[in-house]
């Protein structure tokens, strides 16, 4: 539902009724993240800045200057101090453009919205100086980015995220995986995806991600008539990604629908949590601000995050 | 089939009502045709949702056929009942026969007073013809009396006049001395019927009491 906004509010454009109308993926950006108000965040790396994190025990080649003398005298031991410290991200946003990616209205569909919140992201990310790549799939990789944090490699992504076209079904495992091999660095995934693949796959690549010491971020877009099943009469049913077809009452069907979808929405969340992936599920008529607020949720609390990096590698 | 559709007082309407009962089934058929199209993304969901309810909807849709069949029948039924004894007038003409005979002068005391059997019969026919003035539709009815079936003793539409004239004239007649068969003139009756249309023979008389 549209939220009342007055005319000038720059918020208003966090509303997808309000978006759709904004053709061009760049001005959307643009006008999302301004009228956001941006965070900083905490880098995922260990390095030697203002606040402190833990301790370490020494090992010989440690720079003695970061050794802790307190805890020396006390222990008799040496430990290193460990910092939080402010560096660059480096982030790679992951964006299915499926088949099933272009459900929903020609203006304003899955796609669109996780192009849209991918590219809200790059905005925010790029303006903090740190580095963004992007990989757009379908069954293979479409688009592929690497990761700069030039103001100019902003428009490299939007260009494509703009030319990524709705392809074949979905391969998620072989995507995570080559993923997984081609982000030289730690850093973020961020993974929008409507989630309609095979779930054991599914985990086996978020896994392979955290294995590889990466934060996933995993934004599960979901049209709300794929939530709510809200359709009336005779319809017959035709797959976007497979040939299956079903002709049916969907009235009959509802709620038989609504409660395998929450089954589904459920496992897919616990995977994810247990994997040690953050998940949120977005429909298509959410407000963008709950994806830039889930990522700076994610990217304000270090020791969620640090909770986070000692889960799900095993 | 037949025997079905003599139970109504208006077969045509029962044939057409049994017809339109096969309405339903034809639009369940027809709606199936007509549908609309939607590409859907979450078909494994919809296949899973389906295969959950299969039974339950295969039953329900059944269900709901039968008795829309059914709900279709009844007022099918109803309506040849209720045009049959209404709107068409058939089945409205009756022929009362009074057993004139002389065994019908035999008389006993009923309440204090003498009356013969032929006084119980012309009563029992006076009532009919009031019992049938405040039923649905219109009744014609035809008094002869078992020793002469040549001529009716009185006719006409029952109701309360019926049923005056009725008590007035029949009440004046008197049982002959003749032995009579009562089968005569169940013969003569249905000999009117047949000619006449009428399709209801009631009869009163010793036989009848």
């Amino acid at each position: 539902m549209a939220r009342e906004k007055r005319p000038d509010d720059p918020r208003r454009f966090l509303d997808p009724a309000v978006l759709s109308r904004v053709g061009r993926l760049d001005l959307r950006a643009r006008q999302v993240v301004e009228g956001y108000l941006t965070g900083l965040h905490a880098s995922p790396f260990f390095g030697h800045s203002v606040e402190f994190v833990q301790h370490r025990e020494y090992t010989p080649g440690d720079d003695i200057r970061h050794l802790d003398w307190k805890v020396w005298s006390k222990s008799d031991r040496f430990y290193i101090k460990q910092y939080e410290a402010e560096t660059n991200l480096r982030s790679t946003l992951l964006v299915d453009c499926s088949a099933s990616m272009s459900y929903g209205d020609a203006k304003w569909n899955k796609r669109e919205y996780a192009c849209t919140a991918a590219a809200c992201l790059a905005h925010l990310l790029i303006g903090q100086q740190d580095s963004v790549g992007m990989m757009a799939h379908d069954a293979d990789m479409r688009q592929v980015v690497p990761a700069q944090s030039s103001a100019r490699h902003l428009e490299v992504i939007l260009g494509a995220l703009e030319s990524a076209r709705p392809g074949n079904a979905t391969n998620i495992l072989a995507l995570l995986r080559r993923a997984a091999e081609n982000i030289p660095q730690r850093g973020l995934v961020v993974l929008f995806s409507d989630l309609l693949v095979d779930r054991p796959a599914l985990f086996q690549g978020l896994k392979m991600l955290r294995q590889r010491k990466h934060d996933v971020l995993v934004f599960h877009v979901l049209d709300a008539e794929e939530i709510d099943f809200d359709f009336r009469g005779t319809t017959r049913f035709e797959g976007m990604e497979a040939p299956d077809q079903l002709l049916c009452d969907p009235q009959a069907l509802r709620d038989a629908y609504k409660e395998v979808v929450n089954e589904y929405l459920t496992e897919v969340r616990r995977g994810c949590t247990k994997i040690g992936a953050d998940y949120l599920l977005c429909r298509t008529d959410d407000p963008l601000d709950t994806v830039l607020n889930k990522y700076l949720t994610f990217r304000s609390d270090p020791r969620a995050a640090r909770a986070r990096s000692g889960s799900g590698q095993g | 089939m037949e025997s079905l559709f003599s139970l109504f007082l208006h077969p045509v309407a029962a044939i057409i009502g049994g017809l339109l009962a096969s309405l339903p089934i034809i639009i369940h058929l027809i709606r199936r045709t007509q549908y609309k199209r939607q590409p859907w993304a979450a078909m494994e969901f919809l296949l899973a949702a389906q295969r959950r309810m299969r039974k339950r909807m295969v039953l329900e849709e059944w269900i709901l056929l039968a008795l829309r069949v059914l709900l279709v029948l009844l007022v099918a039924f109803l309506l040849s009942r209720w045009l049959g004894s209404g709107a068409s007038g058939v089945g409205g003409d009756h022929i009362v026969i009074l057993d004139d005979s002389i065994s019908m002068a035999d008389a006993r005391d009923e309440r204090g007073t003498r009356k013969t059997a032929f006084d119980n019969a012309t009563a029992e026919a006076v009532r009919l013809a009031r019992k049938l003035g405040a039923t649905r539709g219109i009744h014609n009815l035809r008094f002869f009396l078992l020793s002469s079936m040549d001529e009716p003793v009185l006719e006409g539409k029952a109701g309360e006049d019926l049923a005056r004239q009725a008590e007035e004239k029949l009440s004046r007649l008197r049982p002959s001395f003749l032995g009579l068969d009562p089968t005569k003139g169940i013969d003569a009756s249905v000999e009117k019927w047949a000619a006449g249309g009428e399709d209801k023979i009631p009869a009163t008389g010793s036989f009848t009491f």
